[in-house]
């Protein structure tokens, strides 16, 4: 086990520096001077020296396997550097923003289990009814449904049209904070968020759930007098969830290009919404620091989905 | 061999009466049973033979309700256990029967519990499903006798591991503990050890032995193998295309085939007193079950039909040859004539090959 766990950490180590220089190789790619970007008027008119300093100042006139090394160097003390636009510590930029992303996704991969699992095991119950067959095709158009347009049309129906729903942030400005206000902001967005995930879990529970109850162990079970509805929870659902947590573990990196999206859309002030504004102001050291944070997220849950895997099945050694 | 009386005047504890079972496939309608009649007294241990497909296991799935349905179907004139009729019981009622008066011992241990509870927790499961006081405590005590009893050995060990950790053997033994938890009257072990090495078999026959005479109930056993029903079995029942073509007390089916089919089965028996290389093997194909040989189903791969139009245009009945001998053959009467043809041809008495 700790062995295991030592040995995943190791493997991780090289999967991050490459990510590294693959995050450092396409900001540096990006079309355009983050310097003229992160200008003001006044500064426009500035002469070339100033610009020079400025450069120099932020480490962008070395060259490139100059500024890739000394910045390697850098992140590995745990120092991800400057915002150039937000004149901030990246690291503390990205703390800020993490709370609100890991609610949005912690929230819509609640809701898209919560309604992805009983969908996905009525479906497999009734296999070939009319319950199967719109399952199956509601999950296949959530999937086909390009989530800023479901973000869009959610706004313009709950929050235009019905003015039940604030149409983003994360709270009310200036209202007192309460729960039900955060639940507000937070169930829209949530809910278009979890839109794409529930089709492959309906699928995967599904598919997963007709496997296990073809199972010769199902038949000792009925065999034994156990009650349907136990066989389906104790002996089916419960074997069914050992490759679920491998589908979502693998659907996290599309979730959290899914918050690039959705964070913009709802102004939820996210991870999302910090790369995507890192990318169109050039501001390099947040869009590696936002790479780099998500890798390692990723990296995390799919240890943890291998860790929940093997305690569901005594099978699976670590 | 432990003869058990066959007093017909007992009551049967089962008795099985025109059973049909039939599965819708892509293909056809395939019958698996086809109206089969049958019964098993209190106490008795009964054989059923009969080459691969021919209805075994969905006769005894469509007993105990486990057909599935569709694209199964299931009829019967009745089945009557105990004076209950099981194809009337809703499915409550046959969720007490089920592990409790009739359990079910499969062919596969490896695949039969489910891997990620305790063999433990399954056994104390059989046990508490059927017995709502019972607590946890005194289920894992009883599971723990049970394991013992079925010479599983640590039991207490054993209790908390997982299926994965048992060898093929100690698997089986740990599904008769599970079988026999609520002491049912009946017992069906559906090829119990075709799936172990031929060591591991027969301590598993022998368990099973134990377990019938400690219990006293009836037990049915599914086999391909000849000589474990002649070891083991106060009477057999041959099927055949879905249907029961014979049906004997084991002496006198081994002694006096009155079947054909019964006869090739005997004959492509492995001896170790003979010198034959190559086993008799029936020739032929077992018949289609979507559309089965008119007349009798056994009439294109029979010896003793010689053309005669009767065997393809009219269905044998089982008939009483002699005292409780029962076979589905219009020629029947033959069957001695044939078995001495057999004789010379293969230099021994299949009929006495198994009296061991
Ligand atoms: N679920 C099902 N759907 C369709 N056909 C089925 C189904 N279950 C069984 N059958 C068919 O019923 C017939 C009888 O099968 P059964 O399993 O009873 O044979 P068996 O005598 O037990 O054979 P074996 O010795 O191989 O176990 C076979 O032709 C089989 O293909
Ligand atoms: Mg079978």
């Amino acid at each position: 086990m700790l062995r295991y766990l030592l040995r995943r950490i190791l493997i991780a180590i090289p999967v991050l520096l490459g990510i590294l220089f693959l995050a450092f190789v396409m900001t540096r790619a990006l079309p355009g001077d983050p310097l003229l970007m992160m200008m003001s008027i006044e500064e426009f008119e500035a002469s070339e020296e100033f610009l020079e300093t400025r450069r120099e100042q932020l480490g962008l006139s070395d060259p490139l396997p100059v500024q890739y090394i000394t910045w390697v160097g850098e992140v590995v003390q745990g120092n991800l550097g400057v915002s150039f636009h937000r004149r901030a510590n990246v690291a503390e930029v990205i703390a800020g923003r993490i709370g609100p992303t890991a609610l949005l996704t912690g929230t819509a991969v609640f809701m898209a289990l919560a309604v992805g699992i009983p969908t996905g095991v009525i479906a497999a119950i009734r296999q070939n009814s009319w319950f199967d067959y719109t399952s199956a095709a509601g999950s296949m158009l959530a999937i086909s449904i390009p989530n800023f347009f479901l973000g869009l049309m959610a706004i313009y129906v709950f929050s235009l049209q019905l003015g039940w729903l604030p149409t983003g942030g994360l709270n009310t400005l200036g209202a007192e904070p309460s729960f039900v206000d955060s639940l507000r902001h937070l169930i829209m967005p949530a809910g278009v968020l979890a839109a794409v995930l529930i089709g492959p879990y309906v699928r995967y529970t599904r598919q997963s759930m007709l496997d296990v109850l073809h199972q010769d162990y199902i038949t000792t079970a009925t065999a034994k007098g156990v009650k349907r509805s136990s066989i389906l929870i104790f002996h089916g659902l419960r074997n069914a969830l050992v490759p679920l947590t491998t589908v979502v573990a693998i659907q996290i990196p599309a979730l959290l290009a899914g918050t690039v999206i959705i964070e913009t859309i709802f102004t939820w002030p996210g991870m999302g919404q910090l790369v995507l504004e890192g990318i169109s102001r050039r501001d390099y050291p947040i869009i590696v620091g936002v790479v780099l944070v998500s890798a390692v997220l990723v990296m995390v849950f799919n240890l943890l989905a291998d860790l929940l895997a093997a305690v569901l099945d005594p099978r699976i050694r670590l | 061999m432990t003869q058990r009386p066959n007093d017909s005047s007992r009551e049967p504890l089962l008795e099985v009466r025109n059973l049909n079972t039939t599965f819708k496939t892509e293909t056809g309608t395939v019958q698996a049973v086809r109206g089969v009649n049958w019964e098993i007294y209190p106490g008795e241990f009964l054989g059923v033979v009969g080459e691969s497909g021919s209805g075994k296991s969905v006769t005894m799935a469509s007993i105990m309700g486990l057909v599935p349905t569709p694209p199964g179907s299931v009829g019967a004139d009745s089945v009557t256990f105990e004076g209950k009729d099981l194809l009337s019981l809703n499915e409550r009622q046959m969720r007490r029967i089920r592990g409790h008066e009739i359990s079910m011992i499969f062919q596969d241990p490896m695949t039969s519990f489910n891997p990620v509870h305790t063999i433990g927790n399954q056994i104390s499961e059989a046990i508490r499903v059927h017995d709502s006081k019972m607590t946890r405590r005194a289920a894992k005590k009883r599971s723990i006798e049970l394991l013992s009893l079925v010479g599983v050995p640590s039991p207490e060990v054993r209790f908390a591991q997982f299926p994965h950790e048992y060898s093929g053997g100690m698997r089986q033994r740990a599904m008769i503990a599970m079988a026999i938890a609520n002491q049912p009257k009946l017992i069906i072990a559906d090829e119990p050890t075709t799936a172990l090495d031929v060591t591991i078999q027969a301590q598993i026959l022998d368990v099973l032995n134990l377990i019938q005479e400690e219990t006293d109930a009836a037990t049915i056993l599914i086999t391909h193998d000849l000589g474990l029903i002649a070891e083991m079995s106060d009477r057999v029942l041959v099927m055949y295309a879905g249907k029961v073509v014979e049906t004997a007390t084991v002496f006198e089916l081994f002694a006096d085939p009155k079947h054909p089919y019964t006869l090739g089965l005997l004959a492509s028996l492995p001896r170790l007193d003979s010198q034959l290389d190559s086993l008799l093997s029936i020739p032929g194909q077992p018949p289609s079950l979507i559309t089965p040989p008119t007349g009798c189903s056994f009439h294109p791969r029979c010896d003793l039909t010689k053309g005669r139009s009767e065997c393809r245009s009219e269905l044998p009945v089982l008939v009483e040859a002699s005292n409780g001998h029962h076979t589905a053959c219009h020629f029947w009467d033959e069957m001695t004539e044939i078995a001495e043809v057999v004789t010379d041809t293969v230099g021994i008495d299949v009929r006495s090959s198994v009296e061991t």
